[in-house]
């Protein structure tokens, strides 16, 4: 028997399809082939393997899936909802669709309103009267934001002068100080100066009496 | 309320917003599909990660879901879908040299039993995270779901003979490591 026979039979064998004549055949052709036999060990260690496995358990996870489920039901009967109700209102918008209030009950009316002259100079009054009032009011809140204005201006300025004003006025009492010292100080030097000059004019006036004196006593003798 | 329990039903009332339908319809295959994802990426945070893309892309593909379909087998395709791109964003460097991680012990009742389950699901996880992760895929499915050979290459969108040569050169791979690891047991 060939190496590829042997496997077609080895996959019979593993898949438990063999007839009983057939098995006992395998078997003894696998005694007198030690690689056959190894190999037909392995099928049926793995087997063993196989019903020896104990499932383990499964870690707790997070079942529950990420995404709502694609149903079909779901989706085609309220998928186009919004879709529907939005083509609707923009179709009534299109048509100019009106709810009237009649002796009848309601209407619905599509289209121009057909409004009579006196109705429409009704309207056009009404708008008149509208922007009017909207004028005044304009006006009084211009009038009220620029008095408010005006008069914030005004303190503002008045207290940006009053402490320009203090400003300078510290500054010129400071400058004041500083030359009235300098003054006196400059006094003080001259004074000295003009002091020590008499002292030296007096002690050669006195130098030159004594030495007169002297000269006269000399002559004398 | 039997109908409620079905499958079917809680796929519609899910579609409809119901999100008591859909935990449990994700309670009643959550196991499925975390045990899987961690016998294909070997470690718990990978598995969950999985898990949670899988019950994703479930819950964006419900209206996909034939009424006449098996829920459980649409369940396993998506999921292979996922490991699939699971590990193509994968590097390459993580697929052979990641061990498995010590397993949950939480719903362990005894400390023999949590021993035993440990030591018996470490070692499935480490011999096929040993495989290529195409090898891998069809050894899960073939052991582990049960499938036939037409059932995974249906279930995989691959031929037959491809799922048969990727089974065959996995028995190859395998031989070795379940002799490795018979020796050093």
């Amino acid at each position: 028997m060939s190496q590829v026979e042997f496997e077609s039979l080895l996959a019979r064998y593993a898949e438990g399809n063999l007839t009983k004549e057939e098995q006992r055949s395998l078997e003894k052709l696998v005694a007198t082939n030690p690689q056959w036999q190894a190999e037909m060990d392995v099928v049926n260690r793995m087997q063993q393997l196989a019903n020896q496995w104990r499932d383990e358990k499964v870690p707790h996870w997070h079942r529950q899936p990420y995404q709502l489920p694609p149903s079909s039901r779901w989706m085609s009967w309220f998928r186009w909802t919004p879709l529907a109700l939005g083509c609707g209102l923009m179709l009534a918008v299109l048509f100019q669709v009106r709810v009237v209030k009649s002796e009848n009950g309601f209407d619905l009316m599509f289209g121009h309103n057909q409004l009579t002259d006196s109705q429409l100079k009704q309207v056009e009054q009404g708008i008149q009267d509208v922007l009017d009032q909207r004028d005044q009011e304009f006006s009084q809140h211009l009038t009220k934001a620029l008095t408010d204005m005006s008069e914030q201006q005004e303190d503002r300025m008045q207290a940006l002068l009053a402490e320009y004003d203090q400003q300078s006025q510290s500054l010129r009492n400071k400058e004041f100080d500083t030359l009235l010292a300098n003054w006196r100080k400059q006094r003080d030097l001259d004074l000295h100066v003009i002091s020590s000059r008499y002292q030296d004019l007096y002690d050669a006036s006195l130098a030159n009496r004594n030495g007169l004196i002297s000269l006269a006593q000399y002559v004398k003798k | 309320m039997l109908g409620l329990d079905n499958n079917l039903a809680l796929i519609e009332r899910a579609m409809e917003g119901s999100v008591s339908a859909w935990e449990r319809l994700v309670k009643r295959h959550e196991r499925l599909v975390f045990n899987h994802a961690l016998r294909m990426t070997g470690n718990h945070d990978d598995a969950l990660d999985l898990m949670q893309e899988v019950f994703m892309g479930v819950y964006s593909n419900l209206h996909q879901f034939k009424q006449d379909g098996n829920f459980k087998s649409w369940l396993l395709k998506i999921t292979s879908n996922r490991c699939i791109d699971f590990f193509r964003r994968r590097k390459p460097d993580h697929d052979a040299d990641e061990e498995p991680l010590a397993t949950i012990a939480s719903d362990q009742t005894t400390p023999e039993d949590a021993f035993f389950k440990s030591t018996q699901n470490q070692l499935v996880m480490h011999v096929l995270t040993q495989l290529n992760p195409d090898q891998r895929m069809v050894i899960e499915l073939k052991f582990f779901q049960n499938l036939t050979f037409e059932e995974i290459a249906t279930l995989t969108a691959i031929s037959t003979n491809t799922i048969k040569s990727r089974f065959y050169a996995a028995l190859r791979n395998l031989k070795s490591l379940l002799e490795v690891h018979h020796v050093a047991s």
